[in-house]
């Protein structure tokens, strides 16, 4: 009975370091690094320079499944499973990828870089390139009948409720889609990873992740405003994250990122033009409008940048516009801007700009402009005279609706990626998707340089005599070119 | 066991790393090349005036979302960056995607292989692009098929030399600092 368990756990031991090798070695071929992120060398032997794998890992040559192909007046040949390692011996593959020799001693293309690999290293990279592309060639987190999908929620520690809140919905619907059918004989799982709100945890839960080699995608999940790290990790990965909910998108995102809400910026110049059309004034005096923002929000000298070049598309002054720090002490020159403004832009949190409202009570006369899900309804129904934007739609379109419909997107996704289930196809069935929408949000579309689905917002007014928002247009995209006055 | 041959032989005889020739063409057409474009930091250019025009200058032809052969190409263009580097040459990568390619992307690009100045990262209205590319010879309908040669000028555009097959530092050099009219 002994030697049973110990057998089977022997056995265990052995599946799990093969799983492990396998996964260094596709680690290694698709993205030129180990999952720890230890740097491997690439040199060039055409200039003898030294770069590092991850800008010439294997797969940008050689493709997801090692066939042949042709670029530009380069030649791929096939290394796939059944060609390379099926007539040839290992070392001498080895030989070829870290010295660039063949068997012969003599050098091959110089169009192939050479790579400097460990010994654990090479011995991986070979064990994976023994299966490449064929059936038991599967990307991490899916098998024959699963496809897993990870998201990072914060499910304890203070944002707890809101991140419970995602699970429950995230859950439903996917045992939703799975009711419906399965996809090439697999189901949705959705893998759970409690970053306990802290940003910093939010790192160190996704390496965590990574390093378990279980993952096919990321889904939805929240990140926090600041989320350059969390970016930078997951871009590097070539990891598929679809929706992570966060107005703060990163600009000029990597084509694995598929951002659904529109960034803070892009709601500001809508709202600033719909209120530049719609002003009583409109057709007889210019306006003037003061930004009133928080420096130290990361995300202000981003708003604050598009508004002035907001104004700059709608042909207006400069002078316009003028901007008033929180943090600075008013002066006489201040004073009277803010006596004189027609309507004051608030960029920042509404704890943050209660104090200055108090000091200020003639500013409760002006139009207040601001972003609803900075400032928070709460803070709008202290105004008498308020626009506000948001891409969510009291009663009718709401985080949980965009938490479901990056399900959806994964699912029409993986429809289209096929069952021989790819990383890269499934990026690229993502970005060919046509026509899909949120609810009532315009349609989005993205490619190489569109990440971000949705630009803009719902225009709502605050009416005090009500006390209700009341929602005045559909959806407002920004203006994207000059217009001539 | 034996190497497979196939490894060799495909790549060998699309001559990457065989000799790269070059040819002196037939004139191309400075007129056609008086067109705006724009480099990697943004900034409007004209492209026969501000890139060609009493230089020499070495141009290849990329575009970002190309893995295989283009990192290679602005890897060579570095190389020859570095070593002439007290001399006064100029280097051109132009874009054979300027539907995608924006200044920010081939900004990223010039980043990644540490490009000084002068080199510039080209893209702009994808018709002029495109009329560009035909004016130098370089025009593939499909980018993925795009040319990996590059381009020399000197003596303001009125002569070129073409050098195919992948070229290799030592040639462009040579190339960039011959005569005019020197044959190599």
């Amino acid at each position: 009975m002994l030697l049973l368990i110990i057998g089977n756990w022997m056995a265990a031991v052995d599946a799990h370091s093969q799983d492990a090798e396998l996964l260094l070695g596709r680690s290694i071929y698709h993205k030129g690094t180990d999952a720890s992120g230890s740097l491997i060398r690439a040199q060039l032997a055409l200039t003898g320079q030294v770069f590092p794998a991850t800008e010439f890992a294997c797969v940008n040559c050689h493709g997801v499944d090692g066939e042949a192909g042709q670029e530009g007046e380069v030649s791929i040949p096939a290394i796939n499973a059944p060609q390379l390692l099926a007539r040839n011996s290992a070392s001498s593959v080895l030989k070829v990828i870290t010295q660039g020799l063949n068997n012969r001693q003599q050098a091959i293309s110089p169009a192939m870089p050479r790579y400097t690999l460990s010994r654990a290293q090479g011995q991986a990279l070979l064990r994976y390139l023994s299966i490449l592309g064929s059936a038991e060639d599967l990307d991490p987190g899916v098998t024959d009948s699963e496809v897993h999908f990870a998201t990072l929620l914060p499910l304890t520690g203070k944002l707890s409720a809101r991140g419970q809140a995602l699970q429950s919905t995230l859950a439903t619907c996917i045992a939703r889609v799975n009711r419906q059918g399965l996809i090439y004989g697999r189901k949705l799982v959705l893998d759970v990873i409690d970053y306990q709100s802290s940003p910093e945890q939010l790192v160190a839960a996704s390496k965590r992740l990574l390093l378990a080699g279980r993952s096919f995608a990321l889904l939805s999940g929240d990140v926090p405003e600041d989320n350059v790290k969390f970016y930078t990790f997951w871009e590097q990965t070539r990891t598929p994250v679809i929706a992570p909910l966060t107005f703060n998108p990163q600009p000029h995102a990597a084509d694995s990122f598929f951002y659904f809400l529109p960034s803070w910026a892009d709601q500001a110049r809508a709202l600033l033009d719909y209120w530049l059309d719609y002003r009583p004034q409109a057709r007889r005096t210019l306006p003037k409008l003061i930004v009133v923002y928080d420096e130290r929000i990361n995300t202000t000298k981003l708003v604050t940048s598009a508004l002035a070049q907001q104004i700059q598309r709608q042909h207006l002054p400069k002078s316009t516009i003028s901007f008033i720090s929180l943090a600075a002490k008013l002066g006489a020159g201040e004073q009277q801007e803010l006596t004189n403004a027609e309507a004051i832009f608030f960029v920042a949190e509404a704890d943050a700009i209660k104090t200055f409202i108090a000091q200020q009570p003639e500013l409760s006369e002006k139009i207040w402009l601001g972003l609803l899900d900075m400032l928070g309804p709460n803070f709008a129904k202290l105004s008498r005279n308020s626009l506000w934007i948001s891409p969510f739609l009291e009663n009718h379109v709401g985080e949980q609706d965009v938490a479901c419909a990056a399900v959806d997107f994964a699912v029409a996704g993986l429809k289209v990626a096929g069952k021989h289930l790819r990383q890269a196809h499934f990026l690229k069935a993502l970005t060919q998707l046509e026509s899909f929408a949120v609810k009532s949000m315009p349609a989005f579309k993205f490619d190489a340089n569109q990440r971000v689905g949705a630009r803009g917002g719902f225009i709502s007014i605050w009416d005090a005599t009500t006390l209700t928002f009341r929602q005045v247009n559909d959806w407002i995209m920004p203006l994207e070119t000059e217009i001539k006055r | 066991m034996r190497f497979c041959l196939l490894l060799l032989c495909f790549i060998l005889s699309k001559s990457i790393c065989a000799q790269s020739y070059a040819s002196n063409p037939a004139d191309v057409d400075l007129q056609q090349l008086n067109v705006a474009v724009i480099n990697q930091h943004g900034q409007p250019l004209n492209f026969y005036e501000d890139l060609i025009k009493a230089k020499r200058v070495a141009i290849n032809f990329v575009f970002t979302q190309c893995l295989t052969s283009c990192p290679l190409s602005v890897a060579i263009f570095r190389q020859v960056q570095v070593k002439l580097a007290k001399q006064a040459i100029s280097l051109i990568s132009i874009s054979v995607d300027p539907s995608h390619d924006t200044p920010e992307s081939l900004l990223k690009l010039s980043q990644k292989f540490h490009a000084q100045a002068p080199w510039d990262f080209i893209t702009g209205d994808p018709v002029v692009i495109t009329q560009l590319l035909k004016t130098l010879g370089s025009y593939t309908a499909d980018k993925n098929a795009h040319s990996n040669m590059v381009l020399i000028s000197q003596a303001d555009g009125r002569q070129w030399t073409k050098l195919y097959g992948f070229p290799q530092p030592k040639a462009i050099i040579t190339a960039l600092t011959a005569t005019p009219d020197q044959k190599f």
